[in-house]
C-alpha cells in the first residue's frame, strides 16, 4: 500500500468498530484497521462508538475495488477484528460489519441516536456473553476415486455420484445429542459462516453465545465428546468471538 | 487463552490470534450490526457509505473456490497446551 504520502493533505473519515454502553473503559493503545491511527472513542446519547480515523480515498471512496483484492481484504479483516477483540476484551461491544465507515462526527451521532432503542436491546442480548464457534468435523477416510470409466465425462459423473453418495446428511444421533448438550447452555444460537463452513467433511457446525461464567461447562462438553469420537470426528471450537453473529443484522 | 485437548481445538483471539481466516471473513464480512442494509448509500450529499457486502462475500467464496481447497486452521500444538 503506498498510502502515507500525503498524510496531512488527506482527508479522512470514521471507521466503526462497535457499539457499547457507556464507556470508562481506557483508551486502547491498539491501531485500527489502517494499522495507523489509535482507536478513538465516541459518546454519543449514552453509548460509546469505538472509531479510527482511516483514509476517506481508501475506506470511503474506492472500497469497493480495494475489496475486490483478497489481499488486501484479508489483511483489513484481520486487523478490523483484532481491534474489535481488543475492545472487547474491558467492553461488552456490539460489533459492526468490515466497512462501516462515517464522514464525518455528526452523520455518526446521528445515525446511532435514531437506532438507539434497537442498539439498547442488543446490548442488554449480549452483556456478560461471548460468541463460540464450533464444527464437527469428519475423520473418515476419503473415499478412493478409482476411475472405472476412462472418460473425461464418464469419470466426472462417476466422481460426482460417489461424492453425492458419501455427503454427510442429516445429523446423526450422537451428533444430535452433542447439539442438543451445546444449546442448553447458551443463550442463543445462530448458523456458522458461510465461507469456513464449505469443506465437504464437515458434518455440523453452529455459533454458540455463552455466558462468560459458563465456558468451563462448554469446554467440559467439548471435551466429554471430543473422547467419545476419538479417530473418528474432530471437534474445532473458535473463540471467544465478540458477538458478531447475535447482532440485528436488518434496519428495522 | 489457548489449549487443545486430544482432538479439540480452542484458538483465541485474546491477544493472539490463530484463528483462520476463513473464521475472520465469516465474522467480520458476514455478521455484526449492518447500519443501513446492503447499499451503497452514496457519497455526495448522505454522509454514510456502506457496501454490499453480500455480493463481496459471494465473490470472496468464488475466489476461494478457485484457489483450491480452503486452508486448514491453524493447528495448535498437541501437547503443549498453553496456559492465558
Amino acid at each position: 500500500m503506498a498510502t502515507g504520502v500525503k498524510k496531512n493533505a488527506s482527508e479522512t473519515v470514521f471507521y466503526l468498530y462497535g457499539i457499547s454502553e457507556s464507556s470508562k473503559a481506557p483508551a486502547h493503545a491498539s491501531t485500527g484497521v489502517d494499522g495507523v491511527a489509535e482507536i478513538e472513542t465516541i459518546d454519543c446519547a449514552d453509548l460509546t462508538c469505538w472509531v479510527s480515523r482511516v483514509s476517506k480515498s481508501e475506506f470511503a471512496d474506492h472500497l469497493a475495488e480495494k475489496m475486490d483484492n483478497l489481499d488486501w481484504l484479508a489483511e483489513m479483516s484481520t486487523r478490523h477484528q483484532a481491534a474489535v477483540a481488543a475492545i472487547a476484551q474491558t467492553s461488552d461491544v456490539l460489533p459492526t460489519r468490515f466497512g462501516t465507515v462515517f464522514l464525518n462526527e455528526a452523520s455518526l451521532k446521528a445515525d446511532v441516536k435514531g437506532r438507539k432503542p434497537q442498539l439498547q436491546a442488543d446490548l442488554k442480548r449480549i452483556k456478560g456473553n461471548q460468541e463460540w464457534g464450533i464444527k464437527v468435523i469428519s475423520l473418515t477416510p476419503q473415499i478412493a476415486m478409482t476411475p472405472l470409466e476412462k472418460s473425461g465425462k464418464g469419470y466426472l459423473q462417476a466422481k460426482s455420484e460417489l461424492l453425492r453418495a458419501h455427503r454427510p446428511g442429516a445429523p446423526d444421533e450422537d451428533t444430535a445429542r452433542f447439539a442438543r448438550e451445546l444449546e442448553a447452555l447458551a443463550e442463543a444460537v445462530a448458523e456458522g459462516g458461510k465461507i469456513s463452513g464449505g469443506r465437504r467433511d464437515l458434518q455440523y457446525q453452529i455459533s454458540l453465545l455463552v455466558k462468560r461464567n459458563r465456558r468451563k461447562e462448554l469446554e467440559a462438553v467439548l471435551k466429554r465428546f471430543s473422547t467419545r469420537w476419538q479417530g473418528t470426528r474432530e471437534i474445532e471450537c473458535t473463540g471467544p468471538w465478540p458477538p458478531y453473529s447475535f447482532v440485528t443484522r436488518r434496519p428495522e | 487463552m489457548a489449549e487443545s485437548f486430544n482432538n479439540v481445538l480452542i484458538a483465541s483471539n485474546e491477544p493472539a490470534d490463530d484463528v483462520s481466516l476463513l473464521d475472520v471473513l465469516d465474522h467480520v464480512l458476514n455478521a455484526g450490526v449492518v447500519i443501513r442494509g446492503s447499499l451503497v448509500i452514496s457519497i455526495a450529499g448522505v454522509d454514510l457509505i456502506y457496501l454490499g457486502l453480500d455480493v463481496i462475500l459471494t465473490s470472496v467464496e468464488t475466489a476461494l473456490k478457485h484457489v483450491g481447497a480452503p486452508p486448514q486452521p491453524a493447528k495448535l500444538p498437541q501437547n503443549s497446551p498453553k496456559a492465558k
